[in-house]
């Protein structure tokens, strides 16, 4: 239940991101020994020193990033890249197979209508009928925009939080701990022991459309703030503690610290936090749904996930679930993109 | 200035940060308490009796009677150590070899895969539930693991890769040219140096796998291989049970995540640094 | 025909789950206890064959179904019948997939309509080995056979009949001095306050295993739909000519959920049991199909009346009628003929008289119903009332989607009946053009 999209935009950013904060990484052991470090994409061998146990034949380290091709390829480079393909098959394999496979299936799908025996093409059909003229679509649509709100705020919150427990407060790592307990509840859990609250102590709330999504906005943050809260630690746990000093000496206050000076350089952390948790509400919660009230009532708590669900495996109707699939992909990959631009423009610009 | 400005591990101490303390820990305690709330109102209610009025450890020592939440915990576990396992075997030295070991067209792969984060399971779900009926492979755990192995697999892949490219090929180097071959490379140098980051993806897998609804909810119907998950997700729609015996069931069924959690979670810190940072 | 959740008080899920998919899923691997395949007509003359059920028997009816196989195990030497139950969650989808696998059962229970209009091309047509003059009188086969018409290809055979029904509490309504059920809204209302006068809720609706409110809203729509249509308008609805949200049907939903408004159901829908409550003599009305006869009748005893939905503004003129389960033998089974032959057993008198006796409703007009059921039958067989189906068997699974998931709303009031039924009207248009061209003939139209 967590991390399901963790990475996309932890992905991209990958890329694009050379170190230029004043970062200070986690203390490996090797760090030391580590060549100053180029761009992440850069082939290490390439900055190696040349080993006086190399044998001959070895072309000369160039230092850079750029080479490869102009190397001759040696017997060592062969073997490398020979075993390398060996050993990377299997994942190529499992993601080509069992992700890339089905996902293009779902492109073919989602123009068809399909009962998982027979697909006639339907065109667009399938889209108009998911984002516009199908049954409770406005609930549902309107459901997902309120998960979508509620994420920046939610991040906001965990932010303080995190920003909090770096501040230096006791029994830290035993808050950390225990704001991560939610983290490690199946999503079924978390709607079973929410709707068994409920019941209990306001029954009529789940007869409510209104109510009864607020709850789920809630049990959903419930869970996952924990994960944020540890993000964003992370992060902060990087940072040069002389800035702090340095803010504190020139008189800013700690909301200020925390807003105009860390924050920007947080911005990563958060970032990510918010592209996953967003992920996540989009895609990923449909166990927290099925359990809570099983995306009542009515349409009260059925997302365009659940929906998809529904559509498909209780209704029959495989074409329309792959399109709203390939809608939640669509989104999924737009709110990486976003995301991304800025930073990459961020690192471009230092 | 000698006074110190930070802790062992990194955290700042401001001394003007004194006056808003209290306020802070006040409100840091708070979220605890909201955190562990509903936790211990499961507790609670497990305790309470059926019928209503007193405790009782009935609950408890029913629990396998009252729902077969002992099958769904080994119905979880198959898949959650099956996945995990094999996730962070293929997924590690994938990584390593992406790190270090060049081939042609690797940056092409590694972007690939990089970009299937952006395909959620929910987006693939409904070819791949045909495409393994049309083998027979529904019911059957080893496609099921698979399919949990590959969607969480490009995270790994990124993960670990990122890990390995810290790791100086000057080691690496050595023991190549002294005649190692890679699988022994591997085994003896390099996997013992990545213990940090194979308990993270083990860890992390673990939990998505034990916790998630939507695949064992599809790919294993049968009643006797049933996860815990989707035992107490559909108990309503089976027994009328009540909600003690079923929350003490969900705790049951908690107790596996604690101890990978607990077991793990000095890992996690540098995991989530890891896969943000870079 | 989402009778088996009817069947199943213990067993409910929401309907939305249980609602069959048409749709393919393999749940048989070589090797799976579950898996029933296709019987083995093993060495020295040992046949099983294999019955796939809807549910678990136990709690699908009344139990004359396993008494029926023994006897036929008696009278075949070396057959044995092996009944082998299904989650109710995509239970049409298994059987679709293990059909086609060849990898499937003997025989296998089916709805009628559209449940079991896509799984036809993997059923043998059964009039092969049963002859016309047993078919002819079985109650309901209609809704088993091709274009209605059994002559033409039957393909699964009904042992047991259900209507759909409310039930009241005898000694309740003569507490509130109401002498008759009431037979239209107007009298509903009326009867809901003489009880209301005596502390006495008049009727209730919803259950807590369900996750949306609503006992199962599938009953009421049929009587919905068809106080105000014939059933050969039925057919102008499955086809799109009147619309879900046609004006006199959201006036029967409006008619209805004033009931909720006025006070006269009960209100905690959510957390209730109307079963429970009806058995316990806290509610006079509730709304059930004929297979809790057992269930009411050992709680309420010779309290226990039948009376027909009186959804409708002129005073009830219909009453629903539907074997809802039928039997039907896979083409692939190698033991074809002797899988036919037993559901040829299913229908003779003997079994039919089993049936009976536990409290089931024959499909034979020459065994009598026992006990308060028998009124049922009486009643339909009297011609006051037009023998309807049940809508739902006939209508697309997105459709039937909306009825659990909206009348509800509707009937208290969290929405209005107009938006409900607009919600079924889209599902309805958002289908492709080939799904609404449905054409089943009912009423002979």
């Amino acid at each position: 239940m967590i991390l399901t999209g963790f990475g996309p935009g932890a992905g991209y950013r990958r890329r694009a991101r050379i170190a230029a904060c004043p970062c200070r990484s986690l203390a490996y052991p090797w760090q030391q020994l580590r060549p100053e470090g180029g761009a992440v994409n850069s082939r290490p061998e390439q900055v190696t020193v040349a080993s006086p146990s190399m044998t001959a034949g070895q072309p000369v380290a160039l230092t850079g990033r750029t080479g490869e091709r102009r190397r001759r390829r040696s017997g060592l480079v062969r073997s490398k890249a020979r075993a390398g393909l060996i050993i990377t098959a299997p994942v190529m394999v499992l993601i080509g197979l069992l992700v890339l496979v089905p996902v293009i299936q779902a492109i073919y799908y989602s123009f068809t209508n399909w009962n998982g025996l027979t697909a006639t093409s339907v065109g667009f059909s399938n889209f108009a009928s998911s984002i516009f003229s199908g049954p409770g679509v406005g609930q549902i649509l309107l459901n997902n925009l309120v998960f979508i709100v509620s994420v920046p705020i939610a991040v906001g919150i965990e932010y303080c939080l995190a920003y909090a427990l770096w501040t230096g407060v006791p029994g830290r790592t035993a808050l950390r701990i225990i704001y991560f307990v939610p983290v490690i509840f199946s999503w079924a859990i978390v709607g079973i022991l929410f709707r068994t609250m409920l019941l209990q102590f306001a029954p009529d709330w789940l007869a409510n459309p209104v109510t009864s999504l607020v709850v789920l906005v809630v049990a959903f943050h419930w869970t996952t703030f924990g994960v944020n809260v540890l993000i964003m630690f992370a992060g902060l746990s990087t940072m040069d503690r002389n800035l702090i000093e340095a803010a504190s000496i020139d008189g800013a206050g700690q909301v200020k610290t925390m807003l105009r000076i860390v924050g920007p350089l947080m911005l990563p952390f958060i970032d990510f936090a918010l592209i996953t948790t967003l992920i996540l509400s989009l895609t990923s919660i449909f166990g927290l749904i099925y359990a809570f009230n099983f995306g009542g009532p009515g349409y009260g708590t059925t997302t365009m996930e659940f929906n998809l669900y529904e559509d498909g495996f209780t209704n029959g109707n495989f074409g329309l679930a792959a399109a709203t699939g390939i809608l939640l992909m669509v989104v999924t990959m737009l709110v990486s993109l976003i995301r991304v631009i800025p930073t990459v423009r961020r690192f471009r610009a230092s | 200035m000698t006074a110190p400005t930070s802790t062992a591990d990194g955290m700042a101490i401001g001394r003007r940060l004194r006056p808003g303390r209290k306020l802070t820990v006040g409100a840091l305690v708070l979220v605890a308490l909201l955190a562990l709330g509903p936790v211990s109102y499961m507790i609670i209610e497990s305790l309470r009796s059926q019928t209503g009025s007193g405790w009782t450890l009935s609950n408890w020592t029913g629990i396998f009677q009252n729902l077969p939440i002992l099958s769904g915990m080994e119905n979880s576990a198959i898949l959650a150590v099956g996945s995990s396992v094999l996730t962070v075997a293929v997924t590690s030295i994938a990584g390593f070899a992406f790190a270090k070991l060049p081939f042609r067209g690797a940056r092409i792969v590694l972007t690939v895969i990089i970009s299937t984060l952006t395909l959620p399971l929910i987006s693939a779900i409904v070819p791949e539930y045909f495409d393994l009926a049309r083998f027979g492979l529904i019911g059957t755990y080893l496609p099921t693991i698979l399919v949990y192995s590959a969607f969480n697999a490009a995270f790994a892949v990124i993960f670990f890769t990122n890990y390995f490219l810290s790791v100086p090929d000057a080691f690496i180097e050595n023991a190549i040219t002294e005649g190692a071959g890679y699988a022994k490379i591997m085994w003896r140098i390099i996997l013992p140096m990545a213990v940090p980051a194979l308990v993270t993806i083990g860890v992390l897998d673990f939990l998505l796998v034990w916790n998630d609804l939507l695949v064992a909810l599809l790919f294993l119907p049968q009643a006797d291989h049933q996860t815990a998950s989707v035992l107490l997700a559909t108990i309503n729609a089976g027994k009328r049970l009540h909600t003690q015996a079923v929350l003490a069931g969900a705790l049951l069924s908690l107790v596996p995540n604690f101890v990978v959690f607990l077991a793990g979670q000095r890992y996690l810190l540098l995991g989530y640094s890891l896969g943000v940072d870079k | 025909m989402l009778i088996r959740s009817e069947r199943m008080p213990a067993r409910p899920g929401s309907r939305r789950r249980m609602a069959g998919a048409t749709v393919a899923a393999v749940a048989c691997v070589a090797g799976l206890a579950a898996c029933g395949g296709g019987g083995n007509s093993g060495s020295s003359g040992q046949v099983t064959l294999t019955v796939w059920q809807n549910g678990n028997l136990q709690d699908t009816g009344f139990g004359f179904m396993t008494q029926v196989a023994k006897n036929f195990e008696k009278a075949h030497k070396g057959v044995t019948i092996q009944f082998v139950a299904k989650p109710q969650d995509n239970y049409f989808a298994l059987l679709q997939t293990a059909l086609i696998s060849h990898q499937g059962p003997d025989i296998a229970d089916v709805y009628a309509g559209s449940y079991l209009t896509p799984l036809i091309p993997n059923f043998l047509n059964l009039n092969q080995y049963i002859p016309a003059s047993i078919r002819n009188g079985i109650s309901g086969i209609a809704y088993y056979s091709q274009d209605g018409d059994t002559s033409k290809a039957t393909y699964a055979i009904p042992p047991e009949n259900q209507f759909y029904n409310m039930w009241y509490n005898k000694a309740l309504f003569a507490k509130a001095g109401i002498k008759a059920p009431p037979t239209d809204f107007a009298q509903m209302a009326a009867d809901c306050k003489a009880l209301s006068a005596k502390g006495i809720t008049a009727y209730a609706d919803g259950s807590p295993t369900f996750v949306t409110p609503g006992q199962g809203a599938v009953q009421d729509w049929s009587y919905f739909a068809g106080a105000v249509y014939s059933q050969k308008q039925w057919n102008d609805i499955l086809d799109g000519s009147i619309p879900y949200n046609s004006p006199a049907l959201v006036n029967e939903i409006q008619q209805w959920a004033n009931l909720y408004k006025d006070g006269c159901a009960s209100k905690s829908i959510t957390t209730q049991n109307s079963d429970s409550l009806f058995t316990s003599g806290k509610v006079a009305m509730v709304m059930n199909y004929n297979g809790l006869y057992p269930t009411y009748s050992k709680a309420l005893g010779s309290n226990l009346g039948v009376m027909i939905p009186p959804w409708s503004v002129q005073p009830q003129h219909m009453m629903v009628e539907l074997p809802g389960a039928g039997y039907a033998v896979a083409k692939s089974s190698p033991n074809a003929k002797l899988a036919s032959e037993f559901l040829e057993f299913t229908i003779t008198k003997p079994s039919q008289q089993v049936e009976a006796a536990s409290g089931g409703l024959p499909v034979v007009s020459d065994v009598p119903a026992v006990g308060v059921p028998s009124q049922l039958l009486a009643m339909a067989q009297s011609g006051k009332y037009q023998l309807y189906p049940m809508f739902d068997n006939y209508m697309q699974q997105d459709v039937i989607a909306q009825i659990d998931n909206q009348l509800p709303q509707a009937f208290i009031g969290q929405e209005s009946a107009q938006a409900a039924l607009s919600n079924m009207e889209k599902a309805f248009t958002s289908l492709p053009a080939s799904e609404r061209q449905v054409d089943y003939h009912l009423g002979g139209g």
